[in-house]
């Protein structure tokens, strides 16, 4: 039989033609190199101008958007917007170089812009007191000093000047942060409130600029074309996604949808790391329970409290390595001082290997019974009392959610429990935390607190210990400590400070207003075709920046 | 006539919104607390924005403004979400919700309306029974367990619908099945009920007295008088589907209102509670008095007076 195509066919059969050669010439495309992550934090970002900050979850999308003098790479600090500087002898002066780039609406960066952002900072931002070593900083948010003599100043276009109170080691770290972006004041003045609150209320001068933000979906940021560094840049686009619920992330990143994933447990992260998926780091921060010497103005209460013998008994029969090793299966690091042992105290040289003299010393990595016992018996004596039950009530303030026994606040409480206090929960979520732990309430009487660092130095889990601050609700005033802080600050011998810092740890151990608990362990898991994740242990954890996917 | 009842309705509607926008005010103001609370914020700048704000004034001065405000459709910016005005916040999410909400209340109606007649006439039976069993379920289970197992199971198992977000058609399915089934189970309990109560009625008898067939007394007289007691839950029922649930909308990354209605009052966001608090209530007003309209309309013998 002869095979007849009739017109039909023929139609058919020439547009099947038209299709495949098409196809065929259609060079196969280059897919964009496109990183996709949760938004961090699992909560919408409300406003990403770099001086709102308030959480590093903001900090993850402005570190990418904006630059600014340095920048973290990894351990190391790079050149950013600044391609050189200076730092003068004594520690004070710090002279910066800026390279000619642009904004992304095409105006030039220049150091004014540094120095509207500082100012902003200090007038404006409620977290300012981590750059009080700026001088004049504290004065001017205070509203005692002009902002116009605050020790940032711009003599010319492309030279930024910043004078410090003391040589302050961590300074340039510190600038890394988005924190210490530049800003437009000109487009501030433009827009006011909504500045920040859309991608086309801000300019940006990041390896990547702002493209789309829905904000309560997903934000967008496509690379910058004009950075300085763009060669070094391989990703395409960065989406973040609002996934408020972690096992959604998990199912997504399972599906091969979602390029990052933070394990919520130790197992989950042992099944990634069996598949060559899980990326370990040094995160930072501290876990701890703070007792308040004020006792809520009651007057028993604030004895048992302040008597350093009460902190140690409670201390002593805390089994902090058994809660690592059991409950947390290796995911976290037993606390017997502040500050973690990987923090770096000065070039090439960590905490732990200069603190090691307190470690265990004033608190012990597994309980201790028998001493415990010994303090007990003292808290008894020196509250005029017989029996632990003839001790007043007392509240347990925790933010944590008391069924989760992978955290610390349920395993707290039963210790204090079996020693016989009458120890209530007082759970808050949210703000009412911060409003019941913070001045001028501080309505609780032990909390379980912590500290998350932002720099990499010993002196962010110490600073805010001092009489002057504020901050966390601290109760403790003691003026030997403030001088050795003092002194620290002024030390320019870096190993000098670092033995003052010791001294200062050794005393807060001893007799501080807090008990450490625990210090964490970072841990992250990746798709295979996430190439060059970097990992900080202060401020944002990931850095994306230099990643790239190879498919 | 209708138009007197339409003015009336307006009225109190007009004022339980007063009420209701009052009561929240005071109420709000009485949980102790600052916004702007949090670990680093130095007491000035905590000053600085409680004046900017308004939150320094005097309690009844603040509550003109808010009243005066109001008037002008301007709730205000939200405290936690820096800049963002509460209208738009509330404009952005709501249509996400309602869409959902009606996808999830058309599934309610039309499965639990089906499930309720079909058990009712097979009573006693096996797929009565069966019926009875799938409402309990459906009532008990909570939504976040029955979320994470559609989303694990179809999502990820599957992988025939979509894990998450609110794309495209398929990425509706889950979350408006999730979303339906306590409704549905609802309905389903309320027609059953309802449809056997009416079966003893007098017109039901009379109806059969005069030859009528069982398929004709079932659609024309006993369903239509069955459905009256449902209108009376679908008002609060639509209001509440509407306005987005916070677990369906967590588990699958829906941007609607559900998780405002938390993280709101978490955070005391005044303006922001305010205003869903306001919506949330004018919507459900708006429900109520649809639901009277159309009893008026339907059934001859309730007069709108």
């Amino acid at each position: 039989m002869t095979f007849h195509l009739s017109s039909k066919g023929m139609l058919a059969a020439g547009l099947l033609a038209v299709a495949l050669g098409t196809t065929a010439f259609t060079a196969p495309a280059f897919a964009d190199k496109v990183l996709t992550m949760a938004v961090p934090g699992n909560q919408a970002l409300d406003n990403l101008d770099p001086r709102t900050l308030l959480t590093t979850n903001h900090q993850a999308v402005q570190m990418a958007i904006f630059d600014s003098l340095v920048r973290s790479k990894g351990s190391d600090i790079v050149p950013a917007a600044a391609e050189k500087w200076e730092i003068s002898d004594d520690g004070k002066t710090y002279t910066f170089r800026l390279r000619d780039t642009k904004w992304s609406d095409g105006k030039p960066v220049v150091a004014q812009d540094f120095v509207d952002a500082f100012v902003r900072m200090f007038v404006n931002s409620p977290a300012s007191s981590i750059y009080d070593a700026i001088q004049n900083g504290a004065e001017v948010r205070g509203k005692k000093a002009d902002p116009s003599t605050l020790g940032v100043k711009a003599p010319d276009d492309k030279t930024l000047v910043i004078t410090l109170t003391g040589p302050t080691p961590y300074f340039l770290g510190l600038l890394t942060s988005a924190y210490a972006a530049p800003s437009r004041q000109d487009l501030i003045n433009k827009e006011g409130d909504k500045y920040g609150t859309t991608a086309d209320s801000m300019a940006y001068n990041g390896p990547f600029v702002l493209s789309s933000w829905s904000n309560q979906d997903k934000i967008v940021l496509k690379k910058n074309p004009n950075y300085w560094d763009a060669a070094n840049i391989k990703l395409d686009e960065v989406d973040f996604e609002l996934l408020p619920d972690p096992s959604t992330q998990r199912n997504l990143f399972d599906n091969k949808q979602l390029d990052v994933y933070v394990p919520q447990t130790e197992s989950e992260a042992k099944t990634y790391e069996g598949a060559g998926e899980l990326i370990r780091y040094n995160k930072g921060g501290l876990r701890d329970i703070t007792y308040n010497h004020l006792g809520q103005g009651d007057a028993t209460k604030a004895k048992l409290l302040s008597d350093p013998n009460f902190a140690k008994w409670i201390s002593y029969s805390l089994d902090r390595q058994g809660f690592v090793d059991k409950v947390l299966e290796g995911n976290g690091i037993a606390a017997t001082v502040q500050t973690p042992a990987a923090t770096s105290v000065y070039p090439g040289t960590t905490w732990g290997e200069v603190d090691q003299a307190n470690v265990g010393k004033y608190n012990p990595l597994t309980a201790d019974p028998a001493k415990a016992d010994e303090y007990k018996a003292k808290v008894l004596a020196d509250m005029g009392v017989t029996t632990v039950d003839q001790l007043p009530p007392l509240t347990l303030l925790t933010s944590e959610d008391p069924s989760n026994t992978k955290l610390m606040t349920p395993y707290v409480l039963s210790i204090m429990t079996n020693l016989g206090l009458k120890v209530t929960l007082n759970q808050q979520t949210g703000n009412q935390y911060w409003n019941t732990l913070l001045y001028p309430a501080r309505a609780y009487d032990i909390a379980i607190a912590g500290w998350g660092p932002d720099y990499d130095d010993p002196y962010t889990y110490m600073q805010y210990w001092q009489t002057s601050s504020q901050d966390m609700g601290t109760t403790f005033n003691n003026a030997d400590y403030d001088a050795l802080l003092t002194k620290a600050n002024n030390t320019t011998d870096l190993k000098a400070r670092a033995a003052i810092l010791v001294q200062a740890e050794a005393l807060f151990s001893d007799i501080g207003t807090s008990t450490p608990l625990l210090h964490y362990k970072g841990e992250v898991a990746v798709q295979p075709w996430v190439k060059n994740m970097m990992t900080s242990s202060f401020g944002v954890s990931l850095n994306y920046i230099w990643v790239d996917i190879q498919k | 006539m209708l138009l007197r009842y339409i003015a009336r309705r307006l009225v109190i509607a007009i004022v339980a919104i007063y009420v209701l926008a009052t009561i929240t005010f005071f109420l709000m103001r009485l949980v102790p607390g600052d916004p702007f609370a949090g670990p680093r914020v130095a007491p000035e700048i905590r000053q600085a924005l409680r004046e900017h704000y308004g939150l320094n004034l005097p309690l009844i001065q603040q509550y003109g403004i808010f009243l005066w405000n109001l008037l002008h459709g301007d709730l205000g910016l939200s405290l936690s979400s820096r800049g963002h005005p509460v209208t738009d916040i509330i404009l952005q999410a709501a249509p996400v919700s309602f869409d959902l909400g009606i996808r999830a209340m058309i599934l309610s109606i039309s499965a639990g309306l089906f499930f309720g007649i079909v058990a009712a006439l097979h009573r006693g039976t096996a797929l009565d029974y069966l019926t009875v069993v799938l409402v309990l379920i459906g009532i008990s289970i909570p939504s976040f367990v029955l979320a994470g197992i559609l989303q694990y199971y179809l999502g990820v198992y599957f992988k025939v619908l979509p894990i998450a977000r609110y794309e495209n058609f398929q990425s509706t399915i889950m979350p408006a099945f999730a979303l339906s089934l306590g409704t549905m189970a609802t309905i389903a309990r309320y027609m059953r009920s309802s449809m056997l109560e009416v079966v003893h009625a007098d017109y039901i008898k009379t109806a059969y007295a005069k030859g009528l067939t069982a398929r004709q007394v079932v659609w024309r007289h006993q369903v239509r008088n069955a459905l009256f007691p449902i209108l009376t839950i679908l008002g609060p029922a639509v209001a509440n589907v509407l306005t987005g649930s916070f677990v369906v909308e967590t588990v699958f990354a829906i941007p609607g209102l559900g998780r405002y209605f938390v993280t709101a009052m978490q955070n005391l966001d005044y303006t922001l509670v305010m205003g869903m608090t306001i919506f949330f209530g004018a919507f459900l007003i708006l429900m109520n008095f649809l639901v009277d309209v159309a009893y008026g309309l339907i059934d001859p013998r309730i007069r709108l007076a």
